[in-house]
């Protein structure tokens, strides 16, 4: 059982912070369970231990955004604390996005303009088998709130770098340029995002490690973007 | 045979994209929005992320409402649903007690309580076809696109990327994706 503590420093962001037995660590896989279809409410008892986790990521990322305050200007701070104490979750059935009554994890949107997760129907089976896989899933999710291009979307402000205020990108730059990740197309309109995933799954192994190492980490290369002291 | 048909309809999509480069310049003056000749098929594409970040999978699903010897819709979803198993400590019957009709949007409902025939498939590819036509949704650094290509009866092609979530067409793909599912589950 040997341990190694990862820590990962980017421009002063505590990214990981924890023991794992890298050793004995699985590789995460794509992980997803079937809904019952349109027709089904997430029952009452699998909605509380939804909920539970919910409140368990809220605190994990009010705790990370306390860590890493002093990196953010003090506006983009609000918006992140902003965001993360107002998303919501809609109980599936989901009837703006019905398909993830069949599949899927779930996916951010916005209610008006408040953000919300739109959790798919498989999302209580994977609560109720595999709740620390699920709470990286809700905390991934959760993190799509406060992305440098919803920062830049909901704030206004002037493109550069990758299409954000330049402190903010600077923020998030050392690891994405660690880990090869670039978005040619900024936060134009009808661009996808790979730092997006790059980004939200970073943050939430550390919020909420998913009991596995994602792939991108089994990458010697790419491991070294983190640094690792015993 | 059943990696055999993913393949298939992998390799379908692939192609149709690379011809798509071709069409896709050309569909503005192709394809009018309000022309009478019916769409017949599509391709709906709910792209998951690269590997490395372990999300969700990708997922396609083809409807082909162009068989004229009978009425049959083809439906093909790939990876097949079954691939998503539930889990077996669960009971399904513990889950079906709790219904709340109430909640569900009533067009949706009996939507998919309908039985999809050629004529119910080709209506609701040209209510998509449609919104996709007239809608222009706007999303920016997406992590959940979504491609819908469409064929005409007449060989024509129109497609779009969208980003899931976002309201508007994407919502009407999403809507026709879960009938069809459900479509695919009853046979």
């Amino acid at each position: 059982m040997r341990g190694f503590r990862f820590l990962a420093v980017c421009h002063g962001l505590v990214l990981l912070s924890g023991v794992v037995q890298a050793a004995e660590m699985p590789t995460c896989t794509s992980v997803e369970f079937r809904g019952d279809g349109p027709g089904v409410l997430t029952p009452a008892e699998d909605w509380e231990k939804i909920l539970v986790l919910y409140a368990e990521v809220k605190r994990g990322l009010l705790a990370w955004l306390e860590k890493n305050r002093s990196n953010f200007s003090e506006k983009v701070s609000a918006f992140i604390e902003s965001q993360i104490l107002t998303i919501k979750l809609e109980r599936a059935p989901i009837t703006n996005n019905p398909d993830l009554t069949w599949r899927g994890i779930g996916v951010f949107a916005y209610d008006g303009k408040s953000p919300m997760i739109r959790l798919g129907s498989g999302f209580a089976y994977l609560a109720a088998v595999q709740p620390e896989r699920a709470k990286f899933e809700l905390t991934r999710l959760m993190i799509q709130s406060f992305l440098p291009c919803e920062i830049h979307r909901a704030m206004g402000e002037a493109t550069s770098g990758v299409g954000v205020d330049e402190h903010t990108a600077q923020v998030w730059a050392p690891l994405l340029k660690c880990l090869q990740v670039s978005d040619s197309q900024g936060c134009g309109n009808g661009s996808y995002s790979e730092s997006g995933w790059a980004i939200s799954s970073t943050v939430a192994a550390v919020v909420s490690p998913p009991g596995c190492m994602l792939p991108v980490f089994k990458n010697p290369e790419l491991a070294r973007c983190m640094e690792v002291r015993r | 045979m059943k990696k055999a048909k993913t393949v298939d309809i992998i390799f379908a999509l692939t192609l149709a994209s690379v011809v798509g480069c071709v069409t896709a310049e050309k569909k503005a003056e192709k394809v009018e929005a309000g022309e009478k000749i019916p769409f017949v098929e599509a391709y709906i594409e709910f792209l998951g992320p690269n590997e490395k970040w372990a999300g969700p999978s990708t997922y396609l699903l083809h409807v082909n409402a162009n068989e004229s010897r009978d009425d049959l819709v083809q439906i093909e979803i790939s990876p097949e649903l079954l691939e998503f198993e539930k889990p077996s400590v669960i009971e399904p019957t513990q889950r079906k007690k709790e219904k709340n009709p109430a909640i569900l949007n009533r067009v949706l409902a009996s939507k998919t309580s309908e039985k999809i025939n050629q004529k119910i498939a080709q209506k609701r590819l040209n209510e998509l076809a449609l919104a996709m036509q007239e809608e222009d949704v706007s999303f920016e650094a997406c992590l959940s696109p979504l491609k819908v290509r469409m064929t005409r009866v007449d060989g024509k092609v129109f497609e779009k990327e969208g980003c899931r979530g976002v309201d508007g067409w994407p919502k009407k793909a999403s809507e026709l994706s879960s009938q069809l599912i459900q479509e695919k589950l009853k046979n």
